[in-house]
């Protein structure tokens, strides 16, 4: 059988660059506001020279994963503890449904107020989107299992811990993946929004520093290193699902 | 010797949002130790339901059962081959099929020994170590059937194993799982839609009807042990199938005329 030819993951950005390349240089496109992929390139090397980007990003990177563990931990015990434990659900599932809608920057400013200005309250900020994302994607999980595979889990003799360990967390470990994934999306996300609101480092402070000083170049080579970031972050986990997870059929990537 | 299995007017009826729905109806049923019983009905007749109560996956709504214990047995009382497979798919399949005797507590050692041996006699051999979306409907059924016996269980409860499978493999599954329960004449229930598997396996049958949903009469099949292909040439045979068809037709067209509604 001819395998199916499959678009490297590299096309679809490198096609619009070049579309974007042509149309600016054509002069269709305002060159001030939109200058030519080729002509950021150079740019690079300034932004590390005189805007130390690379301070930025470790910035950025830095709250983000500890924002992700913060949001990952509690969120994926909580999913489970609601999606096995039928009151707990009841309970809380009104609140989880009604604050998982409030954009969580809104936030900001009130914990800001609670937590003080400073890190702590940016990264609690950057945080709480991707824990809402991974309890309900955790406990939509547990709530999905296969009745029959309990059922075949009981009458095979699994009780207690063997049953969570060796039947429950397996059967949910993918969807607690892909909370995970759209969890650490959001996350940066949100510590971009934080940073531009409120911070004197990383990436998104980088972005509106390029505003406030008119550097156009600036600001695009800081949207291609957060969307690097964005792409480096999905894959990586895409592979990590892989390995740890090999019966499963790789369900997102797109076929 | 009192029976192996016994059901006494049995009956579960499923919550439903449009109400209670009754799906196995005062069943009173003897199953003998070493027999191998059949149950028999058309689709909805409540065979899996059977099962699962058999199996205390499912509590009946009343009645009772009881499976006679054998004097110091430490094996499981039942293993179920499901219907629907119902294997772990994060599980290869020596895995699956060791699953019960790792909740056991069995060292790796003799589970992989349990395993590898099962894995030879279901003619799983190369697809050990592939998980259950690698394989063909009728390899996750034999991996089933292989869990269910790794638990060496005093009752072997088999839903409809070979329904998925074609007609050439299935008379070979059949002949190899006489040939296994040969063995050790364990205690069997077999579900099946099929008159004539459940004559060439069986030593009793049990037609289910649809309306009520309950154990309508019950055939010796009389054909000696151990069973021949050739047998299903035999007038008896054949005798028997039809005596059993003009029996089951009739359910066949009540369920087809909308076996869901109240009588
Ligand atoms: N979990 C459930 N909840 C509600 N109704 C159910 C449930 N399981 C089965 N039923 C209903 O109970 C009846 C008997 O179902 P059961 O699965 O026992 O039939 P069956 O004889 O095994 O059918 P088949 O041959 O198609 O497998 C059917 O009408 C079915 O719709
Ligand atoms: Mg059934």
């Amino acid at each position: 059988m001819r395998r199916r030819w499959r678009a490297p993951w590299w096309l679809s950005p490198l096609l619009v660059l070049a579309a974007w390349e042509a149309a600016s240089v054509a002069g269709w496109l305002r060159r001030d506001y939109f200058p030519p992929p080729s002509a950021l390139v150079g740019n690079y090397r300034a932004l590390v020279g005189e805007e130390e980007l690379l301070r930025h990003v470790g910035a950025t990177l830095g709250r983000l994963g500890v924002a992700f563990v913060l949001a990952a931990v509690p969120g994926v015990l909580l999913g489970l503890g609601m999606g096995l434990v039928r009151p707990a659900r009841l309970l809380l599932e009104p609140f989880v449904s009604g604050l998982y809608a409030i954009p969580k920057i809104a936030l900001l400013p009130l914990i800001m107020l609670v937590m003080g200005i400073g890190e702590p309250a940016l990264i609690v900020t950057a945080s709480i989107t991707a824990f809402f994302q991974i309890t309900v994607s955790t406990m939509a999980g547990v709530l999905q299992v296969e009745p029959v595979l309990l059922e075949a889990a009981r009458n095979y003799g699994a009780t207690g811990h063997r049953l969570f360990f060796r039947v429950i967390l397996p059967a949910v470990l993918p969807h607690i993946f892909t909370g995970l994934r759209l969890g650490l999306g959001l996350a940066l996300i949100l510590v971009i929004a934080v940073e531009i609101t409120a911070a004197q480092t990383g990436l998104g402070f980088l972005i509106w520093h390029a505003w406030q000083v008119f550097r156009v170049e600036h600001m695009y080579c800081t949207f291609g290193v957060i969307g690097a970031i964005g792409l480096a972050i999905t894959h990586g986990l895409e592979a990590l699902g892989a390995v740890l997870m090999p019966w499963r059929e790789a369900v997102w990537r797109p076929r | 010797m009192s029976p192996k299995i016994q059901l006494g007017q049995v009956s579960k009826a499923y919550e439903t949002p449009q109400g209670p729905l009754l799906a196995v109806e005062d069943v009173t049923l003897a199953v003998e130790e070493g027999e191998f019983f059949a149950l028999l009905g058309p689709s909805g007749c409540g065979k899996s339901t059977l099962l699962r109560l058999i199996a205390r996956l499912l509590r009946p709504t009343a009645g009772e059962i009881t499976i006679r214990r054998s004097t110091g047995a430490t094996r499981p009382q039942t293993a179920l081959v499901f219907q629907e497979y119902a294997l772990f798919p994060w599980r290869s399949v020596l895995d699956n099929i060791a699953f019960g005797l790792e909740m056991r507590r069995v060292p790796r050692g003799a589970r992989e020994q349990v395993a590898r041996e099962l894995v030879r006699r279901m003619g799983l051999q190369g697809f050990e170590d592939r998980y259950p979306h690698q394989l063909s409907g009728g390899m996750r059924q034999r991996v089933g059937i292989a869990r269910a016996l790794a638990q060496d269980p005093e009752v072997l409860l088999m839903d409809e194993p070979f329904a998925a499978v074609d007609a050439q493999t299935r008379t070979v599954l059949q002949e190899e799982l006489l040939r296994i329960w040969e063995e050790d004449k364990k205690t069997v229930v077999y579900v099946t839609h099929s008159i004539e598997e459940a004559i060439y396996l069986g030593d009793r049958i049990a037609l289910m009807s649809v309306r009520p949903r309950r154990v309508k009469e019950v055939f010796e099949v009389g054909l000696p042990r151990p069973r021949k292909l050739e047998m299903r040439g035999w007038p008896h045979f054949s005798a028997l199938a039809l005596k059993i068809w003009a029996s089951l037709r009739d359910e066949v067209e009540r369920g087809m005329r909308g076996g869901e509604s109240a009588p």
